[in-house]
């Protein structure tokens, strides 16, 4: 079990740092507004942020090792497909988290 | 007098009644991925309690996810920091459209900035939503808090139940950031982006691996800053000349 300061610092840490650029607009209004940089960034920013994640989440997976991740991009190629088509994104996650659980604990192959 | 105090009471009930509706896709949202989030949460190795805990702190919901995988990553504090202030970056818009003005009492406002979700701001910012008053709002963002602790809070307990040796919890977490990458790539409608994301996951995999452990997400963000960056730059000369 991991310990409760462990995980009260992460949570304090993230929460602060959320609240904190939540609160910033609220005092510098007119530095942010009228800043073209910030804007642009602001905008360019989530596609990179988000395949950052994605690609993170994939740095614990042993592709060299069998089962060479086979399920955890067999389980990506159905999130984005089912996403692609139906625009749920609920469904995406659970089915595609579904057929990982089924694979990755042996239940079928 | 009882006359006033009865139409107050059906102000209160209608405007409660307006602020469910609207929350209604939210719920549909923040309950299951609540329930994920308590799911991995558990599976992960952290005390069950921590998922409404968190919930209720922190009130964000992908960087509590990852706030998981930090933990269980024994991640420097210092880089939790940081990852937090660039993945969370888009916050700092919300608050420009955020009709604060409309909150009368301290704790209100204060509340109202606490719990800034993407998707208070989204309610608010249009629709019907952006009809609503303050006290409407307040409302609003302590109903959807409490759908997202209640998912968490579900989520913890079926999380102690399931069998230790079932694994893969965390693909969640790839399913959830692979979703927000789709929409994040269709809505820019921009091919070079994903091409300067690709490079960053490349640049921060081989910092990860061949220079400093944990570095993944820092080097790589920062490869992306500066080749957005970059184009801000050569955009701005172009304009001027």
């Amino acid at each position: 079990m991991i310990s409760d300061l462990n995980v009260l610092l992460v949570v304090l840490i993230v929460a602060a740092v959320t609240i904190l650029l939540r609160a910033i607009p609220f005092i510098i209004v007119e530095a942010i507004s009228n800043n073209q940089y910030l804007i642009y960034i602001g905008s360019k920013m989530s596609v990179g942020v988000m395949v950052l994640l994605v690609a993170y989440t994939f740095l614990d997976v042993e592709f060299t090792k069998p089962p060479y991740g086979i399920s955890q991009v067999t389980s990506l190629l159905i999130a984005v497909g089912l996403y692609w088509r139906l625009n749920n994104a609920l469904i995406s996650i659970g089915i595609s988290l579904a057929v990982h659980l089924v694979i990755i604990n042996g239940l079928v192959i | 007098m009882k006359h006033i105090n009865r139409n107050a009471s059906d102000q209160t009930k209608s405007k409660l009644l307006t602020v469910l509706k609207l929350t209604a896709p939210v719920a549909m949202a923040y309950i299951p991925l609540g329930i994920a989030f308590g799911i991995f949460l558990v599976a992960s190795g952290i005390n069950w309690y921590w998922a409404p805990l968190s919930a209720l702190i922190i009130f964000a919901g992908s960087i509590e996810f990852l706030a998981v995988s930090f933990i269980v990553s024994g991640l420097p504090l210092g880089i939790v920091a940081w990852t937090t202030l660039i993945v969370n970056f888009r916050h700092i818009f919300y608050g420009l459209s955020f009709p604060i003005a409309q909150m009368t009492s301290p704790i209100q406002k204060i509340y109202g900035v606490y719990a800034l979700t993407d998707e208070t701001y989204a309610i608010t910012s249009a629709g019907e939503g952006s009809q609503l008053d303050g006290q409407s709002i307040t409302l609003l963002q302590i109903i959807s808090h409490g759908w997202w602790i209640s998912g968490a809070l579900i989520g913890a307990c079926i999380g102690t139940i399931i069998p230790p040796e079932i694994k893969g919890f965390e693909f969640a977490l790839t399913s959830m950031f692979l979703i927000l990458a789709v929409d994040a790539i269709r809505h820019s409608q921009d091919l070079g982006l994903v091409f300067y994301a690709v490079t960053s996951c490349i640049v921060g995999f081989v910092f990860e691996v061949y220079v400093i452990e944990n570095s993944f997400l820092v080097s790589g963000l920062i490869t992306y800053l500066l080749l957005i960056s970059k184009d801000y730059k050569t955009r701005e000369q172009s304009i001027q000349s």
